[in-house]
């Protein structure tokens, strides 16, 4: 029999040749596109593995802290902590420190916001008229922030300056009803209306008179009420001495204050800073924010808060370690005009600014101060002096709650505003508490006030730096898999819209100081769990009992998003959800999910703006890893069966041409077994050799496709190739072992059972598809097959660009998969083009005595040949339009949803099969040209 | 029905050869002759003797290696594909086995010559008048394996006459019919003539089929051996007895 099969495929030296051609290119196309597909497949899974290395897998938060909006579409916001005050008990954090497998537990209680006052000055000594014995500088201030575009306009500051010296309070000495001041006397401390003392000017009588200060009225009113910066309108006064030089300020141990050559007035603002308490070693481990610490210590662990004396009263200071960037956007401008006061000294306050607002001045430059630079400094006069009065106020904690969305249709995130009680700034320890000119601005946080414990002082507690830690030094992780509150950094939100990046400068929003503010900043200052219960004496019983807000873990041997390292965090974080019972995320894979979000105007000038957020999207690694599984198996499978259907239509043509040649075998007694075998035996042979060419070719192939095709890889040429060639040929061996010896006389292609009426090329074209069914369906799969991974290929893309997850990881991702899976995508178009080129020259070929009739009725060529094309129109046709559909509905399966712009790259897709196979008809078409028509017509 | 004129056929020194292995066969050698038009030619002659292969050189199916071909006074040899084509849809060609395309409708069988031309309206009108006209009216909606072999070649007739030929070619058109089918297509044949005024050239070895034509050309090897005027005023009685002489 082997005998036999050698002879056979020996004597048709053609047909064996091309036979092996087709399983060859068959085999080999299939083991380098399946290398391209799997090693696309390693380099996605690499590049996740790369790029999801985060801080911590696993974030547990108290039960029912997930929003319905981060449930619905599986995110995290970037400032989940804001409004978590608390939830989580410290024993609740010794069981999840209890779960083995855990690298790190990290808890961070969040505490509230304290108001720090940045200072800064006002250079005023250009402004200085130094020919006058009295004049005042009128300044306006001006605050901005928000870029800019949040402007506020203050009542206006006054400096008074006078060649007559000045003598001032001693607030060193023990206050009283009368206060020591530099000439050595006391002077009443309410002579401008309440307990306020002012510089004096000494009149050439020998008299001294007052210079009060309008702020001296203006903050009387009740204990718990409030003042906005705007509205603090004050007179400050300073002596032009003989020699030019400037003295103003307060004394200190009796002695008056130093003369400066520069005129200097103190502005600052009050800014709203996060507290929040963190076990350091932890947090140390974490992020490495012993290494981030820039100035001073770091914080210690145990440390409790002390009580402080200064000398002349004592209060409790709170250990904190502060940061180095405040991430403040505020500054102050100004506008100096030069005034000629009538006399001042003596006018009592309420008249000063009376007199004042009513008097004309001339324009005198300005100035300008950037609240940002100033604030380090201030920290480190804190650090450097740890026994002067006094640290940042801690009267009160400002607890902001979570922000509202509306999520419109289109997907895009509407803040609410929330009104917010001014009274909520105020404390019941001072009268006029200054608040934050933004305090006024639209608010989205709802506001609550924890009230600290002054421990029987009558100075408020505060807080004292111990050192200073840069966040830009904490340990970093891959920008596309950040997770929030990683490195204490501010919300990256950028302009989402022309306009607004016009608004914005093209610089990202920042958080504005305000505790109401959309943007919360991330935890400023960082105090240790030890001082918790102290701080949180008033808080609601709820906080105190449950003081941790969230419990960011990490598990050990984790190194980035791996199948393994997916299962052990899951197996993990369900062991800490069930012995907890709290809220449990696996951050592990997450990455940032630009959001769209419509912030809406705000109070002082801020237009609304459309903004691009990055929220955390859970689980990116896991769909994309899922998502590329399941392409790499569709891919797989439709090259094989692209490859399967191109060489069965080979065989099925070469089975047929033997037709007359097994029909005398059959009528010369050999069974149906052996003709069968007979045929399988021929093909078997043929796959065997073109497997053991495959191998040796797909290398180089690969090489020259930039596709590396590993050895073992090209090994599978073998096995595939002999199974493609046997299942390629069963079902033609058993039809012909089947088959009836008389068969063999019937013509290869017989007419349709029903009678078309068929009056144009193009209907006679349809007919002709009509007549061989089988062969038609076969070369409209293979195009389809090939149309439909080239739909599937753009919906992945497509997907992993936005549809599926929408973040950066899914972005870069996309990248490495497009590649290899558009050439595997292309190759299978060409392949099913090929196998319809194949059909269409099979048909010219089988029908060649009904062209040659016609050609010798008179048909042109150019008639035949557009016989031939419609006939590939209406096949690739039917082929890319059904390969589409199924295209699309492969995306819709592996997306979830089937976008407009999809269908659109469908079609396009289809359009591409149906020129392609077009192109491959030039094929048969040709073919025509050579029929040798006299020969065909003079058949028997 | 157009009434039109014969064409003339002229061929010199016409030669044909196929290659059959590493032999050269000529299949037509120095065949040089012409027919006047309205004429019925038979070319006889034993199979191989170069009958179709001088039908196809005539018709332009084949390329004649030497030689020429000259219809009215038009040298076909020297035509290119396109001119040719167009010559093709002047001449009508009829095949022994009718090469009727199975999946098209006797009517549509009848227009396929015509079909990449314009007005197909004008074409099923003429296809009906021809399949009248060989009789076979009332059969248009039927499929060629639905009809007998004569039905089938009268409808290779109608095909061959869609384009209003002066020139009609009929390679064997009763070889494969029965004796008396095949009368009835000769019948047609030469009313169709006696019609339209065509010039008729069919191959045939019939002794009766030839004996009703106007002239018999002999070929043997591919050389015209013997060219006889059967239009010499004799008694139509005596054809078959004039058949009986010839050898075909």
């Amino acid at each position: 029999m082997f005998r036999f099969i050698w002879r056979q495929l020996r004597g048709r030296p053609g047909r064996t040749v091309a036979l092996l051609a087709g399983v060859l290119v068959a085999t080999t196309g299939f083991v380098v596109l399946t290398e391209a597909t799997t090693t696309s497949r390693l380099a996605v899974k690499g590049s996740l593995e790369r790029h999801t290395r985060a801080s911590y897998d696993i974030l547990v938060r108290p039960t029912g802290s997930r929003t319905p909006l981060e449930a619905q579409r599986g995110l995290v916001r970037p400032n989940y902590l804001s409004g978590l005050f608390g939830g989580i008990t410290t024993a609740q954090y010794d069981q999840v420190k209890a779960v083995p497998g855990i690298e790190v537990a990290a808890p961070i209680a969040m505490l509230g916001h304290a108001d720090q006052v940045v200072s800064g000055s006002l250079d005023l000594t250009g402004a200085v008229n130094p020919a006058l014995d009295r004049q005042v500088i009128r300044v306006d201030l001006t605050f901005a922030t928000d870029r800019g575009k949040s402007v506020g306009r203050a009542k206006p500051q006054y400096l008074y300056l006078t060649k007559r010296p000045l003598i001032f309070p001693d607030f060193s000495a023990s206050p009283g009803p009368t206060l020591r001041y530099t000439d050595g006397n006391r002077y009443p401390i309410d002579v401008c209306g309440r307990e306020y003392a002012v510089p004096r000017e000494v009149q050439p009588d020998g008299r001294s008179l007052p210079v009060c200060d309008p702020l001296s009225v203006a903050t009387d009113g009740a204990a718990g009420s409030t003042m906005s910066e705007l509205d603090m309108t004050s007179l400050s006064a300073a002596h032009l001495r003989p020699d030019g030089r400037f003295q103003y300020g307060a004394a200190r141990g009796g002695k008056a204050p130093a003369p400066s050559d520069r005129l200097l007035l103190p502005v600052g603002i009050s800014v709203a800073m996060l507290l929040a308490a963190v076990d350091p070693e932890a947090e140390n481990r974490l992020v490495g924010l012993n290494g981030a610490i820039q100035d001073g210590v770091p914080l210690p662990a145990d440390r409790r808060p002390a009580r402080v004396d200064y000398g002349w009263g004592h209060a409790t200071e709170f250990p904190v370690l502060a940061t180095s960037r405040p991430f403040v956007d505020g500054s102050v401008s100004a506008t100096y005009r030069h005034l000629v006061p009538p006399r001042i000294a003596g006018l009592p306050a309420d008249r000063v600014g009376a007199t004042l607002a009513t008097l004309p001045g001339t324009p005198a430059g300005g100035g300008r101060e950037d609240f940002a630079d100033r604030y380090l400094g201030d920290i480190r006069k804190l650090i450097e002096r740890p026994a002067e009065c006094c640290g940042g106020v801690l009267d009160l904690l400002l607890q902001a709650g979570p922000v509202d969305y509306d999520a419109g249709a289109d997907g895009v995130l509407r803040p609410r505003t929330v009104a917010v009680d001014p009274s909520v700034y105020g404390s019941e320890f001072v009268i006029k508490r200054q608040r934050s000119w933004l305090t006024d601005d639209t608010s989205f946080r709802p506001l609550s006030q924890v009230p600290t414990s002054p421990g029987g002082s009558a100075i408020a507690p505060s807080w004292r730096p111990v050192g200073t830690f840069d966040p830009l030094r904490l340990t970093g992780f891959d920008d596309l898999s950040r997770v929030p509150l990683e490195t204490y950094e501010p919300p990256t939100v950028e302009g989402g819209d022309d306009r607004s990046r016009r608004v914005l400068g093209d610089r990202p929003l920042l958080p504005n100081g305000s505790p109401g503010g959309y943007l919360s900043a991330p935890p400023l200052l960082l105090t240790n769990l030890a001082s918790v219960p102290e701080l949180l004496v008033a808080a609601p019983a709820r906080q105190r009992a449950a003081p941790i807000s969230a419990i960011r873990v990490r598990v050990a041997d984790v190194d980035g998003y791996s199948e393994r390292a997916a299962e052990r965090v899951r197996l993990i974080a369900e062991r800490i959800a069930t012995t907890t019972g709290l809220d449990v995320d696996i951050t592990l894979g997450s990455s940032p999910a630009p959001q769209t979000v419509d912030l809406p105007a705000g109070a002082f000038g801020r237009p609304d703006l459309r903004l691009t957020e990055n929220w955390s999207a859970l689980g990116v690694a896991s769909v994309i890893t899922e998502a590329v599984d399941r392409k790499s198996a569709v891919l797989f499978a439709l090259v094989l069966v692209v490859c399967a259907l191109f060489l069965g239509n080979a065989v099925t043509a070469a089975v047929r041409d033997r037709r007359a040649e097994l029909a005398v075998l059959a009528c010369l007694g050999w069974s149906a077994r052996r003709i069968g075998a007979l045929i399988l035996g021929e093909v078997a042979t043929l796959g065997l050799a073109a497997g053991l060419l495959g191998v040796g070719l797909a290398v180089p192939l690969g090489h020259a496709l930039g596709i590396e095709v590993q050895r073992q890889r090209a090994l599978v040429a073998v096995p595939v190739a002999l199974l493609l060639a046997v299942v390629a040929g069963l079902a033609p061996a058993l039809r012909a072992a089947r088959a009836h010896p008389a068969a063999a006389l019937r013509p290869l292609v017989t007419g349709t059972l029903r009678a078309h009426r068929t009056r144009s090329i193009a209907g006679m074209a349809l007919v002709n598809l009509a007549r061989v069914p089988a062969r038609t369906l076969l070369g409209g799969a293979a195009l389809a097959i090939g149309v439909a991974s080239l739909t599937l290929v753009i919906a992945v893309s497509y997907a992993f660009r936005g549809a599926i997850v929408g973040s950066l990881l899914g972005d870069t991702v996309s990248l490495d998969v497009r590649g290899a899976d558009t050439l595997a995508a292309v190759a299978t178009v060409l392949l099913g083009a090929a196998a319809v080129g194949d059909v269409l020259y099979l048909d010219v070929r089988d029908r060649a005595t009904e062209l040659a009739a016609l050609q010798a009725t008179g048909w042109t060529d150019g008639a035949l040949t557009r016989l031939v094309g419609y006939q590939a129109l209406f096949l690739g046709g039917l082929g890319a339009l059904t390969g589409a559909g199924l295209g699309l509905a492969g995306a819709a399966w592996l997306v979830g949803e089937l976008p407009a712009t999809l269908v659109a790259a469908a079609l396009l897709a289809a359009l591409a099969g149906v020129l392609i196979t077009c192109l491959a008809a030039l094929v048969p078409a040709q073919l025509l040209r050579r029929l040798p028509t006299a020969q065909l017509l003079a058949q028997e | 029905m157009d009434a039109t004129t014969g064409s003339t056929v002229r061929t010199a020194g016409l030669v044909r050869q196929f290659r059959s292995g590493t032999e050269r066969l000529t299949a037509v050698d120095d065949v040089s002759l012409e027919i006047a038009p309205g004429s019925v030619v038979a070319l006889t002659g034993p199979s191989g003797s170069g009958k179709s292969t001088l039908l196809h050189l005539i018709g332009a199916i084949e390329q004649a290696d030497r030689g020429t071909v000259t219809v009215d006074d038009v040298e076909v040899t020297g035509l290119r594909r396109a001119a040719l084509a167009r010559y093709r849809q002047r001449v009508g060609f009829v095949f022994q086995r009718y090469h009727l395309l199975p999946a098209l409708t006797v009517l549509d069988n009848v227009i396929a010559p015509v079909l990449p031309r314009r007005g197909r309206a004008d074409h099923a009108v003429r296809a009906r008048e021809l399949l009248e006209a060989v009789g076979l009216a009332g059969r248009e909606r039927a499929l060629p394996a639905q009809l007998s072999g004569g039905q089938q070649q009268r409808v290779a007739i109608a095909r061959a006459l869609m384009g209003a030929p002066r020139l009609l070619l009929a390679d064997e058109p009763t070889g494969n019919l029965d004796s008396t089918t095949g009368t009835q297509i000769l019948d047609l044949l030469l009313d169709l003539r006696d019609r339209h005024g065509m010039t008729v050239l069919l191959a045939t070895h019939e002794r009766a089929i030839a004996a009703r034509c106007d002239r018999l050309i002999r070929l043997a090897d591919g050389k015209l051996v013997e060219d006889i005027d059967l239009t010499d005023g004799e008694d139509p009685a005596d054809t078959l007895d004039r058949a009986s002489r010839l050898r075909l």
